[in-house]
């Protein structure tokens, strides 16, 4: 697994989600539960009808707050020497598992149906958007 | 608001281009003041002509604007510290918006597509 990765997930209401954590941290599953728990208890994403861990960010590239989320990954440093490493890594463990350091990326049928509202010149009476 | 936002403009000659800069110094969700401080920078990105002008939904609106990348470079290598620094910090970064600075252009789409045509024409020639 890299340091940094991609998180998708399908919510029943919301459609398409994507989320950008760090990798390495727990195991592959541990890692899908605590983003999971941290998206219902942060974003209040909480009808997940599937989620996978991509191959590559590339897989997200495309939703919303894909640039806003990787930013703050990429500000921040991975330690190298081991003491530090496990350091950060304990550190890390702990802030996953009360919701910090998962960025969710937005949703793409909102950011579709804000695009296409504002093509139209946001009518006031599109109801969809309330969706 | 988020803390680096994509604005988008049109302008009647030139037609569209963008800029990226810091959200959230002025108001943490009204851009007017924002937008007013990024106008008064534009003309010296050749926008003479401004026909509007609009804070983006995210900066996945302008990712394909000519020279996004580029600029999105400047921003990323300069972290935001949410410590007890960050008043000075906000207060510094909108002194440099005022002055003009930190709003950086991502260039006009057409005058991009149009040197790419004229590179790719040369190549074939």
């Amino acid at each position: 697994m890299n340091d940094i990765v991609a998180i998708k997930f399908l919510d029943k209401k919301y459609g398409d989600g994507a989320a950008i954590t760090w990798g390495n941290v727990f195991e592959e599953k541990e890692l899908l539960k605590v983003v999971e728990c941290g998206l219902q208890d942060t974003f209040e994403v909480s009808e997940i009808i599937s989620i996978k861990i991509c191959d590559s960010l590339e897989e997200i590239a495309d939703q919303p707050y894909f640039y806003e989320c990787l930013m703050r990954f990429i500000q921040q440093s991975v330690p190298t020497k081991e003491k530090k490493y496990s350091k950060w890594l304990n550190k890390k463990k702990k802030s996953m598992k009360c919701g910090y350091d998962i960025y969710f990326n937005g949703f793409k049928a909102r950011y579709y149906n804000y695009l296409e509202r504002k093509a139209k010149g946001f009518p006031e009476d599109d109801e969809s958007y309330l969706f | 608001m988020d803390d680096i936002v994509g604005i988008k403009f049109i302008d009647k000659k030139m037609g569209e281009g963008a800029v990226i800069t810091w959200g959230r110094l002025f108001d943490s969700v009204d851009a007017d003041e924002l937008l007013d401080v990024v106008k008064k920078k534009l003309p010296n990105f050749g926008v003479h002509n401004l026909d509007s002008i609009e804070l983006c939904y995210s900066l996945m609106e302008i990712s394909d604007q000519p020279y996004f990348h580029e600029q999105l470079k400047y921003f990323i290598k300069r972290p935001i510290f949410f410590d007890n620094k960050y008043e000075k910090w906000v207060r510094k970064k909108r002194e440099a918006l005022k002055q003009g600075k930190e709003i950086l252009f991502t260039g006009f789409k057409n005058e991009y597509m149009q040197q790419i045509e004229r590179n790719n024409n040369e190549i074939l020639s």
